[in-house]
């Protein structure tokens, strides 16, 4: 099964952090990708030596919101994609391809990777957001509220792959 | 293993020859030594030679009408044998119609189309090789001339020197199939990866003194900071309240920090329900959700249901499922989720129900932590603030202050060694060879190299093995072929004295084909002696058991020389079948039997010689056929003579 794959920088950037709160990589992975979804931002052609490889299934606190997080990727991309949710055949298609029910993360191959590619995009976001690398989780939590919050205007235009 | 060949007999009709059918065999798949047809010119001889050849070769004959009966649409040829021991039949099937010749084989298998021996028969049933078996005074003519003849080739084949080849292939192919598999193969490639394991091994070694280095150094500064805090204390003076302020300040930060901890972990764990974070998220879902109550997402009904009912006979309606109707079902029921599918999507309704449902509520809740949260850290950069002052306070005193400036130096030469220990957590893989620190990655690329290293010395040691084996191959072949060369030759130059003592004719070499020494060729008498006296040597060295079917054995010898053919025939091979004319019989007959107890006697001849015809029809063993007869015996064989011979 194709795994989660976390950028090496951004690994790197929450190490800090990673040590202060978060039980895995997976939380900074998350972080990224929620800020990626909420700004519907991707960015794809990471290349895999470029990454490291998480686990291929939501794990953790995770785990019981996973088909959420499904609802949630697939919410952002089906809008990135300009598909209207009117068309049975079109919305019908674009989901088959991004998700696979016996796969551990419900996604297809395909899926994962454009949901890893949120997270890789996400990332960029935050250092656009963040001036300097977290050092602890309570300041970078509230500054990433405050973040969202001061850049939720923007996050009602539509999104882009970076 | 060797080999054994052996006819035990073919059939003819609707052929230009005399329609015929011979049988060779004896009890238990034994056959006669020696089987002579005697057969009239134009009755077929040469044709059935040529038959006998193809069936054994699987020849494609050109102009195959020219075998054509006058006035046949359809011909057959039949030749039955026995390949080890086991019954191998080729039927050659001729539609004059069509001008076509068509193969059928029937061996161990069943019948298949085609020309289709056993594949370890197939280096003797073939065109080179059948003409040294199936043996006429043209093809001892082309025993003489190197465009016509590969005389090296049956050496090779009949004395499984050929194996020395097949291995010499086999090796080579073994050495392709793995250096195809692997990127290099050289000794250039083998330094490198040499030197690259080397390099990282070093590299390793390096890492780890290094890493271990600064570990040692952080527990010794972290251990100096507690004595340089100790002795900070120690030298604040203005009595043991300041000192306590100090410390309770302190503890009251390690406190304040431990709440402002456990309430980001709070925090961070309601933000792993996404709808907490942002309403944006929790609208853009509801619009997700609606959407695909909208366009009927998942549906009722799963393909599955849609791709049972088409394999039923009627429909839920009752109507007649038919072939088109099903398949239009089946191919509709693509355009269904499956029930996997379908439950899927239901249970991402499902969550997005339960999470935006309570999205104000954890929206709100979120807020409260990040309330308390930044209440926390108000009160941690107060409590930092008051420190700061009792500390400056303290400072006042050079000597607190000398202290301080200590304990600050520590914490400066921790902070760098923490930042030198965080290259070591570095895992880019992109790092140059020789600056990589991290240490999972140095044993990750360590192993990879170890690994390529190991394929590479493999591959050349390989590589040398298949050298040295390809070359003593290829000396004891060319050995092998030399001596057997070598020794035929003077086996047959001594048979070829024998035969014809004063004819001075000898054997020079071989070299594809026979080469004489002094002439390019003798007389027809004389080149026939050669031929046999070199396939008599041939045979009687090899291993595997082939028949020899000659025509005119000895029509073109002079008499002499026919009595002493006669005595070699019997050794020519453990079956010799020959097609004679009745001139030929004169001292050749007589003398085989004399050194043969196994004769067996066929004259086979077109109806239509009224005395012969009657003649034959009075013998007991004898056959007819559409337009001629088959007789066995001697008798009827030595009186049978023709004039127009």
């Amino acid at each position: 099964m194709t795994p989660f794959r976390i950028r090496n920088d951004a690994k790197k950037w929450f190490k800090n952090i990673r040590d202060d709160g978060f039980n895995t990589d997976f939380d900074s992975f998350y972080i990224c990708f929620l800020v990626g979804v909420l700004t519907s931002t991707r960015k794809e052609n990471v290349l895999t030596s470029e990454t490291s490889e998480l686990v291929d299934y939501f794990p953790d606190r995770f785990r019981e919101r996973a088909k959420l997080l499904v609802g949630v990727f697939l919410t952002t991309e089906l809008n990135i994609l300009g598909i209207q949710m009117k068309e049975k055949k079109i919305v019908h298609n674009a989901i088959i391809k991004l998700v696979k029910p016996e796969s551990p993360s419900y996604l297809s191959e395909e899926g994962v990777k454009l949901f890893n590619s949120y997270a890789a995009g996400g990332f960029e976001k935050l250092l656009d957001w963040f001036d300097e690398k977290p050092i602890r989780l309570a300041t970078f939590l509230r500054e990433l509220t405050r973040a969202v919050r001061d850049n939720s205007e923007d996050l009602n235009i539509e999104g882009g792959t970076v | 293993m060797p080999l054994e060949i052996k006819v035990l007999g073919w059939r003819a009709a609707g052929l230009r020859c005399v329609d015929h059918e011979v049988n060779f065999q004896k009890k238990d798949d034994q056959t006669h030594r020696i089987s002579l047809i005697q057969m009239p010119n134009g009755n077929g001889k040469t044709t059935t030679l040529e038959l006998l050849r193809a069936a054994l070769s699987g020849a494609e004959l050109e102009n195959v009408n020219r075998f054509a009966k006058s006035g046949s649409s359809a011909g057959e040829f039949e030749l039955k044998l026995l390949l080890n021991k086991k019954r191998t039949t080729v039927i050659m099937n001729f539609d004059f119609d069509a001008g076509k010749l068509h193969y059928t084989t029937t061996r161990g298998k069943g019948k298949v189309s085609g020309f289709d021996p056993p594949i370890e028969f197939k280096q003797f049933m073939n065109e080179n090789f059948v003409n040294f078996f199936v043996f006429d005074g043209e093809l001892a003519q082309n025993l003489l001339d190197q465009t016509k003849t590969n005389a090296d080739s049956v050496i090779n084949h009949l004395f499984q020197i050929n194996v020395l080849k097949i291995i010499e292939d086999r090796v080579k192919t073994h050495w392709d199939i793995h250096r195809a598999k692997v990127k290099a193969t050289d000794q250039v490639g083998l330094t490198r990866r040499t030197n690259k394991v080397v390099l990282l091994s070093q590299r390793l070694k390096e890492a780890e003194t290094k890493l271990s280095e600064l570990r040692a150094r952080k527990t010794k500064l972290e251990y100096a900071i507690k004595i340089q805090t100790n002795e900070f204390d120690r030298q604040i003076k203005g009595g043991k309240k300041a000192q306590d302020d100090l410390i309770a300040s302190r503890d009251k930060i390690v406190h304040l920090e431990g709440r402002s901890r456990e309430a980001a972990s709070a925090l961070l764990d309601q933000m792993r329900d996404p709808c907490s974070l942002s309403p944006l998220i929790s609208a853009r879902l509801i619009d997700f959700r609606q959407g695909l109550d909208r366009v009927k997402l998942p549906e009722s009904a799963a393909r599955e249901f849609f791709e049972e009912l088409a394999e039923e006979e009627l429909c839920i309606c009752g109507r007649e499922i038919n072939c088109t109707i099903a398949q239009a079902i089946r191919v509709r029921a693509l355009q269904y989720l499956g029930s996997d599918d379908v439950s899927l999507l239901n249970g991402i309704k499902s969550s997005i129900d339960s999470s935006t449902g309570i999205s104000g509520q954890l929206a709100e809740e979120l807020s409260r932590t990040v309330l308390g949260l930044d209440d926390s850290e108000k009160q941690l950069a107060e409590a930092r603030t008051e420190l700061d002052r009792l500390v400056s306070l303290a400072k006042v005193d050079p000597k607190v202050r000398q202290a301080d400036a200590e304990l600050e130096d520590l914490k400066a030469r921790l902070l760098k060694i923490d930042a030198g220990l965080e290259d070591f957590d570095d895992d880019n893989e992109t790092i140059p060879d020789d600056k990589l620190l991290c240490i999972a990655v140095i044993k990750k690329k360590l192993k990879e190299a170890e690994g390529e290293l190991a394929e590479i010395t493999k591959t050349v040691q390989i590589k040398a093995k298949r050298d040295v084996l390809v070359t003593i191959l290829q000396d004891a072949w060319t050995s092998a072929s030399t001596i057997m060369k070598r020794e035929l030759r003077t086996q047959a130059n001594v048979r070829i004295n024998e035969l014809l003592p004063n004819n001075k004719i000898e054997i020079e070499g071989i070299d594809g084909a026979l080469r004489l020494a002094g002439k390019e060729r003798g007389s027809v008498g004389e080149t026939l002696s050669v031929g046999y006296a070199f396939l008599s040597c041939l045979y009687n060295r090899a291993q595997h058991q082939i028949p020899f079917i000659v025509d005119s054995p000895a029509g073109p010898l002079d008499l002499d020389v026919r009595s002493e053919i006669s005595a070699l025939v019997p050794k020519l091979s453990g079956q010799f079948i020959a097609f004679l004319i009745s001139s030929e019989l004169q001292n050749f007959t007589k003398p085989l039997s004399k050194n043969c107890d196994d004769i067996q006697y066929l004259t086979i001849f077109r109806r239509g010689l009224d005395d012969y015809d009657q003649s034959a029809k009075k013998q007991k063993s004898h056959m007819e056929t559409a337009d001629g007869f088959i007789v066995m015996g001697q008798n009827f064989f030595e009186s049978f003579q023709l004039e127009k011979q």
